[in-house]
């Protein structure tokens, strides 16, 4: 979850955003959000509907819980990426950022592709302009 | 109960409606609307 929030900003960058899901009741949750200084809310899936119903619940584990895994969900709830993870590493917020980076990079002129790094680059300043001095409490 | 089907990529992912930390609900649709959303899932607290 830390590694989502150093990577906060620059998913809001993307127009994206972020919210972190578990079976832990709210007030369970809050405490967890303050700890790590989330800036994202926690959905709290305390009856375990939906992790049941997208197929993600693992029942063995502590009275039954989330897998770790990572949805990017369109603006028409059409799934553009998910990742399963069976152990409690999940893919890391980079990889995240960088596939909702992809689709704005793909509509424009195609001369744009041959300098992808650089165009990395120029975002990268940008986000850290302005991004880069926010508390994570804001 | 629904039958569990993980949503593929491609496909429509079930609406949900779901209190966050402080109790505001909070629906997929509705945060979905706004752009993209990255869901995040996760064991809880440890």
């Amino acid at each position: 979850m830390a590694d989502y929030r150093e990577h906060y900003g620059e998913i809001r960058a993307t127009g994206a955003n972020i919210a972190a899901i578990s079976v832990d009741p709210p007030r369970k949750s809050e405490a967890v959000r303050q700890e790590l200084h989330l800036p994202f809310p926690i959905l709290c899936d305390t009856e375990r509907r939906v992790v049941q119903q997208w197929d993600i619940y693992n029942a063995k584990e502590k009275g039954g819980i989330a897998r770790p895994s990572v949805f990017i969900v369109d603006r028409d709830r059409r799934v553009r990426y998910h990742s399963i993870d069976t152990t409690s590493v999940r893919v890391p917020a980079s990889e995240i950022v960088r596939i909702l980076q992809t689709k704005e990079e793909a509509r424009p002129a195609r001369r744009k592709l041959y300098f992808p790094r650089l165009a990395d680059f120029i975002r990268a300043i940008r986000n850290a302009a302005r991004f880069g001095v926010r508390s994570p409490h804001a | 109960m629904l039958n569990p089907k993980l949503p593929n990529t491609g496909e429509i992912a079930p609406d949900f409606e779901l209190p966050d930390s402080i109790g505001t609900l909070r629906r997929l649709t509705d945060l979905a609307s706004q752009g993209p959303v990255v869901l995040v899932f996760f064991r809880g607290h440890w």
